[in-house]
């Protein structure tokens, strides 16, 4: 068994939107695109990690932390994740 | 003749660091979060007059007094640091001194962090391979607490000091029979993450900070310029990209699977990172050692530590093949595979 990488997967927010919930410690369906990330009760440098976990695990991509540090609101976030996925599709 | 390692001893400082202590300083963060977040429950402390040499030298006294090896038998010392008691002389040539080692042997300190183990390996097997030596002492000696701010718990919570001293022989082996005890190597270097485990100050671009001032992070983490400064979110990203790619070259060199691997240890950097890195590359867990509850992340001694604690446990038997990939400040990485044949000559 040897390891290979998958290719880069397009994002199904149905699917991902609920694992950044449950990430961020949010109830189900309650995220808020204009919701301030810093803002959120549970945010800090290990939640930074969690969602670049996620997005490596779901989605097979490798974000830029310096890029998802700086996302003020978490529309930004998942933006700056899809456009991500979808460089590495290309 | 080939390099095989005969014996792994390490020293650890006697202060502990518990997670009670931090949660008392770091008000939001429970001591059971810390436990669950990094894997750590504790980590060793050097006091303020206990530098890198002091826990190499007890780590060489250790190993010598398990009889595997007479001192006047080495014949060369490499010691890897990033903490040396002085800027110069050599760490390792004041080693050679305090433990009675040979004037004739050959001493020198390298400059690597969580990569260094490995990277020290490559070393001690080219210097046995090509007849320089019979004899390496490889130690890897650590004290980054000592760079570490009090309010910065994005690495109080995560580095412990240590050192670890690995006996490095050259031993007759069967070719035909019996693969390589250490080898082949994976390296890997990308400068370009310098900025993102770094003390800043302190070295000779700039010996004192212009701006001695504290600064804080988003994170509410405080330290100077002269502290020690974690991306870890970077840091994180590195790992998922090198790591591995480097496990899968490796592989690929050696024309082993996973399958013919008995035994996997990663640099122990902390639990969250290692636990996603062993799902990414699907190693079984029963092969994938996780071995810093106790002592938190050594850098560059993680990886002998975890060796060590697998062979006293029986985890690690002779004749197992172990693979062993360090990754971490420099960016730097490098992967290897062992062939665990401890106490044979």
């Amino acid at each position: 068994m040897r390891y290979k990488s998958l290719e880069g997967k397009t994002v199904n927010r149905d699917e991902f939107v609920p694992q950044l919930e449950q990430v961020l410690e949010i109830s189900p369906g309650t995220l808020r695109e204009d919701q301030e990330v810093r803002d959120l009760e549970h945010w800090d440098s290990l939640k930074l990690l969690e969602i670049i976990a996620l997005a490596d695990e779901q989605l097979e991509v490798q974000m830029d932390a310096d890029y998802l540090s700086k996302c003020v609101t978490v529309g930004d976030m998942l933006k700056l994740i899809e456009d991500t996925a979808a460089r590495k599709k290309v | 003749m080939k390099a095989s390692i005969a014996a792994i001893t390490y020293r650890l400082p006697e202060a502990v660091l518990s997670n009670d202590e931090l949660a008392a300083r770091f008000s939001d963060w429970s001591p059971e979060k810390i436990q669950e977040k990094t894997g750590i429950t504790e980590r060793h402390i050097a006091r303020r007059d206990e530098c890198a040499s002091d826990l190499a030298v007890e780590a060489c006294q250790k190993l010598f007094e398990s009889n595997i090896c007479r001192r006047e038998d080495i014949d060369y010392l490499l010691l890897c640091t990033q903490t040396p008691d002085y800027f110069l002389p050599t760490t390792a040539c004041v080693v050679q001194d305090r433990l009675g080692l040979p004037t004739a042997c050959g001493a020198l300190d390298f400059n690597l962090g969580c990569s260094g183990f490995v990277y020290g390996l490559g070393l001690a097997k080219g210097l046995v391979e090509t007849g320089q030596a019979k004899n390496v002492l490889l130690v890897t000696a650590e004290t980054y607490s000592k760079f570490i701010h009090e309010n910065d718990r994005s690495v109080r919570t995560i580095f412990g000091d240590g050192a670890a001293a690995t006996l490095i022989q050259a031993v007759q082996i069967d070719e035909e029979i019996s693969d390589e005890p250490i080898g082949p190597f994976i390296y890997g270097t990308d400068g370009r993450g310098a900025k993102n485990l770094i003390v800043p100050v302190g070295g000779m671009r700039e010996r004192v900070a212009s701006d001695s001032g504290m600064q804080a992070d988003a994170f509410g983490n405080e330290r100077t310029s002269a502290n020690i400064y974690m991306n870890g979110g970077e840091i994180f990203s590195f790992t998922l990209r090198a790591v591995p790619k480097a496990v899968d070259q490796l592989l690929e060199k050696t024309g082993l699977d996973l399958d013919d691997v008995d035994l996997v240890v990663f640099h122990q950097a902390n639990r969250y990172m290692l636990d996603h890195l062993q799902k990414k590359i699907k190693i079984p867990e029963d092969k994938f050692v996780i071995a810093m509850e106790q002592v938190g992340n050594t850098v560059s001694s993680t990886i002998p530590i975890a060796l060590s604690d697998a062979a006293a446990s029986g985890r690690l038997k002779d004749g197992q093949r172990v693979m062993v990939v360090g990754f971490g400040v420099g960016y730097s990485w490098a992967a290897t595979i062992i062939r665990w044949r401890m106490g044979c000559q």
